[in-house]
């Protein structure tokens, strides 16, 4: 079937957002109001309260004695990670700065800095209209922010500009690299008149990319090209990747000698549902910890689980059998179960969970002790060290 | 974050959450439970958002948890008969029921692929960033539903 016949009947079959919808968003948001008011007669000290009071106040130790610890992240990498994510020392050396700049007519289009952490590359750039006197974006006093309406058409307003990013990869040392899975950007409207900055994380290690020494990244940012099909066939080579072209394009060269310890192979564990996991891959960075787990599902248990859930068989697939334990909020701990380092839900964890594996993001640590494990909160909140997997160092 | 920008954030998705709800829960009156109860989760532990950006992605993959927990407890068959006769359809109108009746025979998880693919037009690697999944499994599960619907409707025809 074709895409736009498939979207035509999809957009058919799917009804409009129906009244009792919005009425629950409604319903859900007068709610919270409800809920953030201070409650009367509500006895603080039950015993659930009290144990959560007591996570609270463990969290904010930790947070706090974290917060004193970290080194202040680039904003390059706190972008994605958050404000407080705790980064080795010296971290800074490795961020380059002013890296490339080309002119289109008024339009000015610069990468102002790039870091490669051992498994991602983040870089920064930005376009700019030279022409401009007030900044980009209208301000909405209520929400106290700067946003980029769509023109009429739905559009960005930003399409009509000659140029931008204006391909779905890009090239290292003249390679060309398709996005990379759980690659990422953020637009930032900046109070510099006509101004907007990216910031991108592209993640290498998805496409097996590991770099190291002086590269030379080229970025499809610039005059966004204008070729006929004949050029755009020209353009692509037998293996179906697109050549580096000789204009249109921002070219930098960036040192990616971070340290970076990799570690393949770790002791496998037999959770209590017969599973069988372990770390394949441990790629401790200045920024973040990377792992990649293996498992082999238990047979009996998926079977259990496929008719406990009532998912159809055939749709069915181990990544069942470790769906719990990868979003269960994972943490890592020494031997004794005690956390180390903090971890914040949004950012770290579970970043895909796959019939064979599973992609974790955990916290840097400046010393991970020895033994390192993996772990998901139990019931109680604590680390379920039955469920832990060995990572190896 | 306040109450009043969680609200405008999530107001601002709303088109998208419905999709997401309806593409693996199929029932008005379930995706209205779900969004209730995905929102008041999500307003419970906006202490773990620290970065406005993945604000999309974390409010979605809240509520796809939620609506398979419904699904679970739901516990049947996502197979669903079409009932009631049809006296009379129009072409189109026989393409689209036949497409309803495909689309209620892929699982859920194609289900959302597929309407986040081609309905909301997000890219691959966006519903594998916000859905928790590899790259390669949103492919796969799109590679399969086109190739289930196509099989089907080609029945159907």
């Amino acid at each position: 079937m074709m895409d736009d016949k498939m979207k035509k009947l999809l957009g058919e079959d799917m009804p409009e957002v129906p009244d009792s919808f919005r009425a629950a968003m409604a319903s859900a948001f007068d709610q919270m109001e409800e809920r953030s008011r201070p409650k009367r007669n509500v006895p603080f000290w039950s015993l659930r309260g009290m144990r959560r009071a007591a996570v609270i106040l463990a969290a904010v130790l930790i947070l706090s004695t974290v917060a004193v610890a970290a080194i202040m992240a680039p904003r390059l990498v706190a972008i994605f990670w958050g404000d407080e994510v705790p980064t080795a020392e010296g971290i800074d050396q490795y961020l380059a700065h002013d890296l490339a700049q080309t002119q289109v007519g008024q339009y000015r289009v610069r990468v102002d800095e790039a870091i490669y952490d051992g498994v991602a590359l983040y870089v920064q750039y930005s376009l700019r209209d030279m022409e401009a006197t007030e900044r980009l974006g209208q301000y909405n006093e209520k929400w106290d922010e700067w946003y980029l309406p769509e023109t009429e058409d739905g559009q960005s307003p930003l399409a009509s500009w000659p140029v931008g990013y204006w391909r779905d990869g890009f090239w290292i040392d003249g390679k060309d690299i398709s996005m990379p899975g759980l690659s990422s950007d953020r637009m930032v409207l900046t109070e510099t008149p006509g101004e907007v900055v990216y910031y991108a994380m592209y993640r290498l290690d998805q496409e097996d990319i590991w770099l190291s020494g002086k590269v030379k990244v080229s970025l499809p940012i610039g005059l966004k090209p204008n070729w006929t099909r004949e050029e755009t066939r020209a353009q692509y080579d037998e293996d179906g990747g697109m050549r580096l072209p000789e204009a249109n394009v921002l070219t930098f060269e960036l040192d990616c000698d971070v340290p970076r310890k990799i570690i393949k192979d770790g002791q496998a564990t037999n959770m209590p549902d017969g599973t069988q996991v372990w770390v394949s891959s441990a790629v401790f960075t200045p920024v973040k910890l990377y792992l990649t787990l293996n498992y082999t599902a238990d047979e009996e248990g998926l079977a259990r689980i496929i008719e406990e859930t009532g998912i159809p068989e055939e749709f069915a697939g181990p990544y069942l059998v470790m769906n719990d334990w990868a979003y269960g909020g994972l943490r890592l701990t020494d031997g004794s179960g005690k956390l180390v380092n903090v971890q914040y839900d949004i950012y770290d964890g579970c970043e895909g969970l796959g019939d064979e594996d599973i992609l974790l993001v955990m916290p840097y640590a400046a010393e991970y002790p020895n033994p390192l494990y993996i772990a998901p909160l139990g019931d109680n909140g604590e680390p379920d060290m039955t469920r832990a997997v060995l990572i190896p160092q | 974050m306040d109450a009043a920008t969680f609200q405008r954030e999530a107001a601002a998705q709303e088109r998208l959450l419905w999709h997401i709800a309806y593409a693996i829960l199929r029932k008005e009156e379930d995706c209205a439970d779900a969004i209730q109860t995905a929102l008041l989760r999500a307003w419970q532990n906006r202490g773990s958002l620290r970065e406005m950006g993945a604000f999309r992605s974390w409010l979605c993959r809240i509520l796809t948890n939620t609506c398979k927990e419904m699904l679970k407890k739901r516990n049947r068959e996502f197979t669903e008969e079409l009932t009631g006769e049809i006296p009379f359809a129009l072409p189109d109108q026989v393409e689209r029921i036949a497409l309803a009746d495909a689309l209620s025979r892929l699982s859920p998880e194609m289900r959302l692929c597929v309407t986040c693919h081609y309905l909301d037009g997000w890219k691959i690697p966006e519903i594998a960033e916000a859905l928790g999944i590899p790259e390669g499994t949103v492919k796969t599960r799109l590679m399969h539903a086109r190739h289930r619907l196509g099989e089907w409707l080609r029945e159907e025809s």
